[in-house]
């Protein structure tokens, strides 16, 4: 057997193996998780978006920052896999670019609940892309809303794209390599009849290419337009032209942060050290640190401009008396703070510090979001309309279900599909 | 290919000395079947550059052209409406969805014209019925010669093919 | 017959001969139903038309005009010939509309538990057994029911309790002090240069409020006419908030204020009483010097303006301060009293006696006609036992309350649209109020039972009738809704000053003690609890305190920081006969040592839901009729929360309230606001202003806050009440609030805040769908059916003017019949908001179409405008010339609010302008 079959089996056994973990535990938690997500999702359809927290003056809460929080942490993905392979960074772009494309797709479904659980009417949210109707109307493209459906729209459909063209040879793997019938048929279906010949490596590469391309400048684009939900209002602590760079940074940092809560147990559980080497992490770690800093440059740039333009109702917006100002301090702590310690390369290559460090900032994040929506409603032109906001079970129910729902896609996928992308690897062992 | 011979190769290099062989031989309808993506396969198949990266362009361009013809014509032309005292054409807020349109129909495009270059919608071809082919998603690298080539030579074949040290050789698609 | 156009004669005389048939209904039954084959001249469909109808509170009559719409009236305004509101309204009038189909209210009659009908109920009253018959229902002022108590008088041993919680009888004793009878005082509005509040809502909180509000409004232009308001009073009211000179003062010094006031007035050589060394000094003694100065700066401003002053005093203070302003308006020369309006004024027994009657042997039978004693008198135990002892006991009730458990038998009570009824204003003016729907139950009036009493088998409406000399005066006060030359004459009485007087200003003035507070009693915007079932007016905010959906204990910072509690801090606060735990509210401008509890919470009626439990019930402090007390606070530990719609009430420096005195105003006119007004630079294109263009002027001089607005808004344009539970998390409804802003100087201005119509609307661009766009009158338009409901537009209206229906908030009981049909109804999910009354646009735009003319300058009246009290909102084309909106689009005081972010919005307001004596 040669040393390339060896290297092959020995990823597939390590993939197919029983892992050193309950697995149905996991799989019960997260799925009542989901199944709780689907009964509050019914709840709030039938019922009406008033069981949530939001109100007038916060007219966008929890739902939005849910929104903002999920499209975020999808960005590390595309970043990892389109970006990174532009930069011909394989060597530790490689072993985890299918978990964090995985991630990115499944983070966007999460996404994408919220646009329309969110919406008074929700059955009506498909006005907001252009169909021919009978009353002649069409959606209205100088909104912010209706770009943002057409940035997560394409973000989404280009992440599939592009995580299914690429996982196309492993899958290919996995029909000719499968024991069970019904697993080789599966599998046939879709590897598309995958062959490995010339010809398809060729056109295949070209594509992967453009893909990558193409997701590059998306995956910029896709957070800018979200931020412009914001920055085109002119509600104080909304109306800035940093928001677009702001978010974008933010959205890597989050999606880091995420990477390493998925990759430092996933690597863990399967015995995958040698491929997600602690050199991958340590990477990710920096970059969180690089990230983290154009983020708390944002929020030194976010006071000064409201400093420096003098309108009232911005320098009003005063986070540290705001009613919420602990949200303030959360997110200075997990974003400012906790990355520091990613300057000394023990920490970066300690995987507890590793995981706990960026579940903080993955706490940070949702802060952060909840401080550019939230508070600025709440301090907003007209004081007599000031008001103070408050999420419900519903809300939290929600975003907790949304995380359930969101592990239990992954853990789905890591038991049944190839997550490592053996192909690529085995390139470039060569 | 139908119907031709193929050969398995241990690795990479082996396959592309064997393809140079083969090639030389003057045999033009070659194809190589390698578990990932061998660098210099296609030069020394002497195949041409994809053409999918057009392919790509011209779906964004398509895409990016279609949708601000699309937002001119519906918000613009079709049902003008004031709003907020803006003009009813405003090219600023029309592009974010004009560029939004261009990567979305970009990747479509590409997506859909490699399955369709790469025929990714046929599940079966009769080089999957060579025994042991399977090792051409995992280590064995492949060679196969098309019966449809001009100087189709069943004889001479083997004995090239036989001198470029390969591990195992057939014939599919019926030859044996 | 000015101030009244064709179109509404018309419509008018139409609703007097629909009236009549009303009137003439036989009772519900099996019966088919038919189309019209011929429609009555007066329906048409989707015109509604107007009837003029009488509602009444303690007697008082308020004349309304009221829209029908296929048969349901559908809303009230004030009718402008009747003197109790000339045009304007209040909340309780706007909102009695909604309790005409209140599906909280009775709809049988009862007789022990048992449903059985009215006309079995009142054969039993016709054959009443002789014995004494106790009579409770409010102060009367109809002539028909003073005919009828007079008719049950002959016939048996009547006593009469005239309850009202809230009642007038302080004053009129006050004037039988001065003159020696109950006179009513019949202040000039119009002429007055100088007006005195000695503790009195003059501006929303009487039976007048409506009238006087809209006559004071039109001396109130900032030029050398303006006059001047001085008020005095323990927590600040809409009064107080338009006074030029305003002291917080407890409620028992106001008679200081007023006794020193007559002395400074006798200073000034003007004929004033001699009173007391003693009661002088003692009134000097108990006011601050600044106070003192005020009220003799009060006495000289009202000498200098003789026989062009009004002072008025508040029903809360005792009979010697009313004496002492009947003095003030007498040694000026101010206008002259006249003979009360309501019937038998210091006549009729009390529940004290009654209750003593019931524990006699002789067992009376007891009716109580529209009042709730049990829940407002001092001794409700007593009283439910008198009431369950007697051997018969009727209650004629609207609602099942606290009084109808201990009564015998129910009748169902008229609303008063449902009814015939008559009633006269303070003026003495006589109005005849007409049904405007059939009941929908088996009902009675007021009338009804007391005829049934006489013996009388006529209908009310002959009795009603018969009031009146022949039928032209019939039609005509049908038709006007007033009846002409009715006005009680004016009384040339010589005022006098006797020893009791004397005896009663020592007696007011005594020293109190120091460590008692003082708890003064308020009305409500619930008034005494009557209007406790009300959704409209639970929801109202306080026009003060923004509280809605309970009470609390109202008290100035100094006092909150002596008792040691703040904002919602539960205070113990105790009479010498009870005690009631209410959470703590600091108002700015409130008095120190006092604590103002309004009455007319805490109800106890789980038959009705929407009153039952709401707040806390202050009655239970109270002995007898007094409403100032004295007692403690404590904190009771723990807190309560008080649902605010409006928490922040400095404006931020955003150029929201923008004011200055007379003085400062006349002499740089254009220098007030000028920087909030004109054009932002925009980079957009300029909108076309081709065609009517419709915008929206408020003066923020005339808001006195009162509300009414408000309540008229929700009646016209199908607004539902949301619970406190939604109002708590900001979701309350109202298109117009009213903003109070308290600036630094210490000035009070309260900013209506409707859809400002933005030319430049931030709501409009972001809508993703098209469901808010801006028309070409420049409307801000709100789509409802193309609302997907994803509340950006909200997030970017800078002024929070929008509400959206998180829930299915639209109402599908008995109530919905209030609702206008010109006005879409809401579904859950999509945004809401002012629509500058759109309706009534289309609606006049399409007379003008069927008439072939442009529409007429002021022909669009929204509702918000047609119910203020005080003018304060115009509505009107921009291009109009020579009406009083072009006038306010170039007037020096006006302004934009949040002008610095572009908006250019199409309400515009007016800075306030005060006429304070001290600062010229």
């Amino acid at each position: 057997m040669s040393e390339l079959a060896r290297f092959h089996d020995d990823l597939y056994a390590r993939m197919r193996a029983q892992p050193s973990i309950n697995w149905k535990l996991l799989f019960g938690i997260t799925g009542s998780m989901t199944l709780l997500l689907l009964a509050l999702v019914i709840y709030v359809f039938a019922t009406g978006i008033g069981v949530f927290g939001t109100n007038i003056p916060a007219g966008w809460a929890f739902p939005i920052i849910n929104f903002v929080y999920w499209i975020g942490i999808g960005h590390a993905g595309t970043f990892i896999s389109a970006i990174l392979f532009l930069l011909e960074q394989h060597n530790w772009r490689n072993p985890i670019n299918r978990l964090t494309e995985t991630m990115t797709i499944f983070a966007v479904i999460q996404a994408a609940l919220f646009p329309v659980m969110h919406l008074g009417r929700p059955w009506f949210g498909y006005w907001l892309f252009p169909y021919p109707d009978l009353m002649g109307t069409w959606p209205q493209v100088k909104s912010a809303l209706p770009w943002d459906a057409a940035a997560v729209t394409t973000y989404f459909t280009v992440s599939v794209l592009f995580w299914y063209l690429g996982m196309i040879p492993d899958l290919a793997s996995v029909r000719d390599h499968a024991k069970s019938r019904a697993r080789r048929i599966a599998f046939g279906i879709m590897a598309m009849g995958w062959r490995g010949s010339a010809k398809q490596w060729r056109h295949w590469r070209v594509s992967y290419l453009m893909l990558a391309a193409i997701a590059t400048p998306l995956v910029v684009s896709v957070h800018s337009v979200v931020s412009s939900d914001f920055a085109i209002g002119i509600t104080p602590g909304w109306h800035t032209t940093l928001q677009p760079p702001y978010f974008v940074a933010g959205a890597i940092f989050s999606g880091f942060a995420m990477v390493l809560v998925l990759a430092i147990p996933t690597r863990f559980f399967f015995r995958l050290e040698h491929v997600i080497t602690d050199r991958v992490l340590d990477n990710c770690a920096k970059l969180m640190l690089i990230t983290g800093w154009v983020v708390a440059y944002g929020y030194l740039m976010d006071d000064f401009g409201a400093y420096y333009g003098g309108e009232a109702a911005e320098r009003t917006l005063d986070f540290v008396y705001h009613p919420a100002s602990s949200i303030f301090w959360i997110t200075m702590f997990c974003n400012v703070v906790v990355p520091q310690m990613f300057w000394s390369r023990r920490m970066r290559r300690n995987r507890k510090v590793l995981f706990i460090g960026s579940m903080a900032v993955l706490v940070g994040m949702w802060g952060e979001r909840f401080m550019i929506i939230v508070e600025g409603l709440l301090r907003d032109h007209m004081p007599s309309a000031w008001g103070s906001y408050t999420p419900t079970l519903v809300d939290i129910g929600i975003l907790a279900g949304t995380f359930g729902f969101f592990s239990f896609l992954y853990l789905l996928f890591v038991r049944f599909f190839p997550f490592i992308p053996v192909s690529e690897i085995k390139e470039e062992r060569k | 290919m139908k119907r031709g011979m193929i050969a398995e190769y241990r690795d990479a290099d082996s396959l592309l000395v064997a393809i140079h062989v083969v090639r030389s031989r003057g045999y033009t309808a070659l194809e190589a079947y390698t578990p990932f993506s061998v660098h210099g396969i296609d030069e020394a198949l002497g195949a041409k550059r994809s053409p999918l990266s057009l392919a790509a362009g011209l779906g964004a361009a398509a895409g990016a052209v279609g949708a601000y013809a699309l937002e001119w014509f519906l918000v613009a032309h079709l049902y003008p409406l004031t709003l907020g005292a803006h003009p009813p054409h405003m090219p600023l807020p029309f592009l974010i969805i004009t560029i939004e349109m261009g990567f979305l129909f970009g990747g479509l495009t590409v997506f859909f014209a490699c399955l369709f270059a790469a025929r990714l919608f046929r599940l079966w071809d009769p080089v999957c019925e060579v025994p042991g082919f399977e090792s051409a998603t995992r280590d064995g690298f492949w060679l196969a010669v098309g019966a449809d080539d001009p100087k189709w030579d069943r004889g001479e074949l083997e004995g090239v093919i036989g001198g470029t040290g390969p591990r195992a050789m057939h014939g599919f698609g019926g030859l044996t | 017959m000015s101030g009244i156009t064709r179109r509404d004669l018309l419509e008018l005389m139409a609703g007097g001969i629909a009236a009549l048939q009303a009137g003439c209904l036989e009772q519900a039954g099996d019966r088919e139903i038919v189309p019209y084959v011929v429609d009555p001249p007066e329906q048409r469909p989707g015109v509604p038309v107007r009837y003029t109808g009488l509602l009444a509170r303690d007697g008082f009559a308020a004349g309304v005009l009221v829209d029908s719409n296929d048969g349901r009236p559908t809303k009230l305004d004030g009718n402008p010939l009747h003197p109790a509101t000339l045009g304007g309204s209040l909340p309780w009038m706007q909102a009695a509309i909604l309790d005409l189909y209140d599906p909280q209210r009775l709809r049988d009659a009862r007789l022990a538990g048992d449903v059985t009908t009215w006309s079995a109920l009142a054969a039993r009253l016709r054959a009443l057994p002789r014995g004494p018959l106790w009579l409770v229902l409010p102060p009367q002022t109809s002539p028909t029911a003073a005919a009828l108590l007079a008719r049950i008088g002959a016939r048996r041993e009547l006593h009469v309790v005239y309850h009202a919680p809230l009642d007038h009888r302080a004053a009129y004793r006050g004037a039988a002090l001065v003159y020696g009878r109950p006179l009513e005082a019949q202040p000039d509005v119009a002429r007055a240069d100088v007006l005195v509040a000695l503790d009195a809502d003059v501006l929303a909180g009487m039976p007048m409020s409506a009238a006087w509000a809209r006559t004071f409004a039109g001396r109130r232009a900032p030029d050398r006419r303006m006059s001047r308001l001085w008020a005095c009073e323990p927590m600040p009211t809409p009064t107080g908030t338009l006074a030029d000179e305003r002291v917080a003062l407890r409620a028992r010094e106001v008679v200081a204020v007023a006794t020193c006031a007559l002395v400074r007035l006798g200073e000034l050589g003007l004929g004033v009483p001699a009173l007391q060394r003693d009661a002088i000094a003692a009134a000097s003694k108990r006011l601050d010097p600044g106070v003192l100065a005020w009220a003799r700066a009060l006495a000289e401003d009202l000498a200098d303006h003789r026989g062009a002053g009004a002072v008025f005093a508040g029903d809360r203070q005792p009979p010697i301060v009313h004496a002492l302003g009947r003095w003030l308006d007498a040694a000026c020369g101010n206008a002259a009293p006249s003979e009360p309006a309501t019937i038998d004024p210091l006549g009729g027994q009390t529940l004290d006696d009654l209750i003593e009657a019931a524990g006699r042997d002789r067992t009376p039978a007891i009716v109580v006609i529209d009042a709730n004693p049990v829940a407002t008198s001092p001794h409700p135990l007593a009283l439910t036992e008198a009431l369950a002892r007697a051997p018969l006991s009727l209650h004629a009730t609207r609602y099942r309350d606290e009084t109808t458990a201990a009564c015998h038998a129910l009748v169902p009570l008229a609303h008063e649209l449902e009814t015939w009824s008559d009633g006269r204003a303070w003026t003495g003016a006589l109005a005849i109020g007409q049904p405007a729907i059939r009941p929908r139950f088996d009902i009675a009036s007021t009338l009804d039972v007391l005829a049934a009493l006489a013996g009388e088998p006529r209908s009310a409406r002959d009795l009603v009738r018969a009031q009146l000399p022949d039928d032209a005066h019939w039609r005509d006060a049908l038709r006007t809704g007033i009846v002409r030359d009715s006005d009680a004459p004016r009384v040339t009485a010589e005022p006098r000053w006797t020893a009791e007087c004397d005896t009663a200003l020592a007696r007011a003035l005594a020293p109190a003690s120091e460590e008692a507070i003082e708890i003064a009693l308020a009305p409500s915007l619930l008034h005494d609890g009557r209007h406790a079932a009300n959704a409209w007016l639970q929801e109202l905010p306080h026009p003060i305190t923004k509280q809605t959906w309970g009470n609390a204990a109202l008290l100035g910072p100094a006092t909150a920081a002596r008792l040691g509690v703040g904002n919602e801090d539960v205070l113990h606060v105790a009479s010498a006969v009870g005690a009631v735990d209410l959470p703590a509210l600091i108002v700015t401008g409130a008095a120190e040592g006092s604590i103002t509890l309004e009455l007319g919470y805490g109800r106890r009626t789980p038959e009705q839901p929407i009153a039952d439990g709401v707040g806390a019930d202050a009655f239970v402090l109270r002995d007898d009729d007094r409403r100032i007390l004295a007692g403690t606070a404590t904190p009771a530990g723990g807190s309560a929360r008080i649902i605010r719609t409006q928490h922040e009430t400095d404006e931020q420096g955003r150029g929201l309230a923008p004011h200055a005195t007379l003085g400062e105003f006349l002499a740089n006119p254009r220098g007030l606001a000028a920087h909030l007004r004109g054009d932002q630079p925009s980079l957009l294109p300029q909108i076309s202003e081709a065609g009517t263009q419709w915008g929206m002027s408020i003066d923020t001089s005339l808001c006195t806050g009162c509300s009414a607005c408000m309540v008229a808004c929700q009646a016209e344009n199908n607004i539902p009440s949301v619970g406190p539970a939604d109002v708590a998390n900001g979701r309350h409804m109202n298109w117009i609030r009213i903003d109070r802003w308290l600036t630094s100087d210490g000035a009070v201005i309260n900013e209506p805040m409707p859809c400002q119509h933005c030319e430049h609307a931030p709501c409009e661009y972001v809508c993703p769908v098209n469901a808010t766009v801006h028309g070409a009158d420049g409307l801000n338009e709100q789509i409802y059916n193309r609302c997907v409901g994803t509340r950006f537009c909200s997030n970017n209206c800078p002024y929070k003017v929008r509400r959206f229906n998180w829930f299915a908030y639209e109402k599908t009981d008995s109530a919905s019949l209030q609702y206008n049909p010109d006005v879409t109804v809401r579904s859950r999910g999509v945004m809401e908001k002012c629509t500058y009354c759109v309706q009534r646009i289309r609606r006049a735009e399409h007379a003008a179409l069927v008439e072939d003319r442009a529409i007429r300058a002021g022909e669009v009246v929204t509702a918000c405008q047609a119910a203020c009290p005080t003018t304060a909102i115009v509505f009107g084309d921009l291009h109009e010339q020579g009406t009083r909106f072009a006038a306010m689009r170039r007037d020096p005081r006006r302004f934009s609010a949040l002008f610095e972010l572009g908006t250019r919005p199409r309400t515009q307001y007016l800075a306030k302008v005060t006429n304070p004596r001290s600062k010229p």
